[in-house]
């Protein structure tokens, strides 16, 4: 016979009390599994949004932009630059702290060059990596490999009537047509993707950048800090994250999670007391017991322990229960309630985090009936009865 | 040299701004081996002395030395070994676990050894053979007749094979041949060198003792 034996023995004899326990703990569990599981689900879903956005940070001049009109006329605007980018303005983005979290980094140089009698936008990048940016992009051909091949798109390579494996002349250069992109419903159906040295060539601006933009490992990652850090690193660039479609669902997520805490905390704590409750009343119940126990030589470290073995078993297997009905009442009612296509994920790490929270409520809502329990006098809780 | 020495033993009630002596200057010396009762009508310290006696109950003043152990010098997590190791208690009300089996309840003592589990059932099987219940180990208390449960308890006070069994009213509940059964018992755990202590009303029972003891007023006669 050992100690857990004499807890076992006690919970089977008092299956009812313990049923009542079990059923609080799993609730509480349940409640806490299914609202965590369903934040992280939103906020993979939130990550998965930031993904297809593909660039999350656009690093732009700092340029002071003044609108030019006259009465109900408007001119446009007129654009001063302080100081252009350069090549290593996008070398310093790769120096920052969180430059592990930096995937991509795509210089630009944007202009307006001439292809034959039409003007056409190019722009000149790494272009084999530009896929890699726009997930959403569809090319018909290949992507360009090398310096003399060029990406088009769908609005110019319809007005040009180039295919892919044409030769395009812009400027001096004289371009292999790789690949051709799908319409896209921006401005790159419109522009003509080429190495950013042609570009340089092209538009005679050699050494010049017009943007860079980034794309940041973002899903949890802190994109304020990258922002701050890559604008110390370049002081003379705006940079701004690319966010605000996502920035609304983040703040619902948010609150959900923080909701789901106060939730949580609030249930650990009612948790807490059923099982002190329960347990103070179970140790009255056994003064006789005790007393034995205390008389025939268990020490009071053996008596606590016996009593802290029941709450810890009761409320293990509540956090076991409340896990899988948790993950069952997320995976149900989920979809309907947060609107999210994604399966909900069934975390390992959850169940031992369930079961582990439910334990300490076990210890905490089991400590002080223990303790009431190890100081109880032998002599004292014997002639009692 | 006496197994047990009791000197100066005294024990005082406080209730409030009451207080009430239950034992006033007890000196009592049990030799290793010998069957002692202890007489006394209710109030008169018998049960006192008995807690006292078993490290269960600090006295005000006096020390208890068993087997030269200053009982009372010890610490609180150490006195509770010294009960395992020294002493097995058997009372009148039994306090047999009910959702337990005989050989369970037997085997109670045992769970707070670092003996090895294997050995748990066999020592309690032994101990209920003595009390010649080792065919009933199985039972629940409640499938039990008050003299077997009594016999139980004793067997529970065995297991250990502490020296010293200490017995507080053992045949109050019980019949009269019961109780002369349990009686015997007690004169057989005796003559195999156990020393025995029990608290009796019953003057017959006593009387098979090797040692009469009564008590009055908290004052040994």
């Amino acid at each position: 016979m050992r100690l857990h034996d004499i807890a076992f023995a006690s919970i089977q004899r008092r299956k009812t009390r313990f049923a009542f326990v079990l059923g609080v703990i799993g609730l509480g569990v349940a409640t806490i599994v299914a609202l965590t599981a369903l934040a992280r689900t939103m906020q993979r879903d939130v990550g998965d949004e930031l993904d297809r956005f593909g660039a999350n940070i656009l690093i732009t001049p700092k340029s002071d932009v003044y609108d030019l009109s006259y009465g109900a006329l408007t001119l446009g605007g007129l654009s001063v630059t302080d100081r252009e980018l350069t090549r290593r303005d996008a070398e310093a983005v790769l120096t920052i702290h969180h430059r592990r979290n930096i995937r991509l980094v795509s210089p630009k140089l944007i202009g307006v060059a001439t292809v034959g009698d039409a003007r056409v936008v190019l722009v000149g990048t790494a272009v084999a990596q530009e896929p890699g940016l726009k997930p959403w992009w569809r090319i018909t051909g290949a992507v360009p490999g090398s310096e003399d091949e060029a990406l088009v798109g769908s609005e110019v390579a319809a007005t040009l009537g180039v295919v892919p494996g044409a030769q395009l002349t812009i400027g001096s250069e004289s371009l292999h047509v790789a690949g051709v992109l799908a319409a896209t419903g921006s401005i790159d159906d419109r522009a003509i993707f080429s190495d950013l040295t042609v570009a340089e060539r092209v538009l005679d601006r050699q050494g010049a950048i017009s943007l860079i933009e980034v794309s940041a490992l973002c899903r949890g990652c802190p994109i304020e800090d990258i922002v701050m850090q890559i604008s110390a690193a370049i002081p003379h660039a705006r940079v701004a994250p690319v966010r605000q479609a996502v920035a609304a669902r983040e703040k619902a997520v948010g609150q959900l999670t923080r909701f789901s805490y106060a939730v949580a905390a609030l249930l650990i704590v009612a948790s807490a007391l059923v099982v002190a409750t329960t347990a103070m009343a179970s140790v009255a119940e056994r003064t006789q017991e005790i007393g034995i126990l205390r008389a025939v030589g268990f020490r009071r470290s053996q008596v606590a322990a016996v009593i802290l073995m029941e709450t810890m078993l009761v409320t293990a297997l509540g956090g076991l229960a409340g896990w899988a009905a948790g993950v069952a009442a997320a995976r149900t009612l989920g979809p309907r309630l947060v609107h999210t296509a994604s399966v909900i994920a069934v975390e390992p790490r959850l169940a031992l985090a369930a079961i582990a929270c439910a334990v300490l409520v076990g210890v905490a809502g089991g400590a002080y009936p223990a303790a009431r329990a190890a100081a109880m006098d032998p002599s004292a809780a014997l002639r009692q009865f | 040299m006496a197994l047990v020495q009791l000197t100066g033993i005294e024990k005082v009630y406080t209730a409030g701004s009451a207080s009430v002596p239950a034992l006033r200057g007890v000196d009592l010396a049990i030799q290793e081996g010998s069957f002692v009762a202890l007489m006394g009508r209710s109030g008169s310290g018998k049960s006192t002395l008995l807690s006292i006696l078993g490290a269960m109950s600090p006295p005000t003043r006096g020390h208890v030395i068993v087997d030269d152990i200053d009982v009372y010098a010890l610490a609180q997590e150490r006195r509770a070994d010294f009960r395992r190791e020294y002493l097995g208690f058997v009372f009148q009300q039994l306090y047999l676990m009910p959702y337990l089996t005989a050989a369970a309840n037997v085997m109670l003592p045992l769970a707070a050894t670092r003996l090895p589990q294997r050995q748990h059932l066999g020592l309690a099987l032994t101990a209920l053979r003595e009390v010649g219940l080792d065919d009933k180990a199985d039972r629940l208390p409640c499938d039990l007749s008050g003299g077997e449960q009594q016999r139980v308890a004793i067997a529970r006070a065995l297991v250990n094979r502490p020296p010293i069994v200490l017995a507080d009213e053992p045949t109050g509940c019980l019949d009269t041949e019961t109780g002369r059964g349990i009686i015997d018992l007690f004169i057989d755990l005796k003559r195999s060198g156990l020393t025995v202590f029990m608290v009796t009303h019953d003057p017959v029972s006593a009387e098979l003792a090797d040692r009469v003891l009564h008590i009055q007023d908290g004052v040994l006669q």
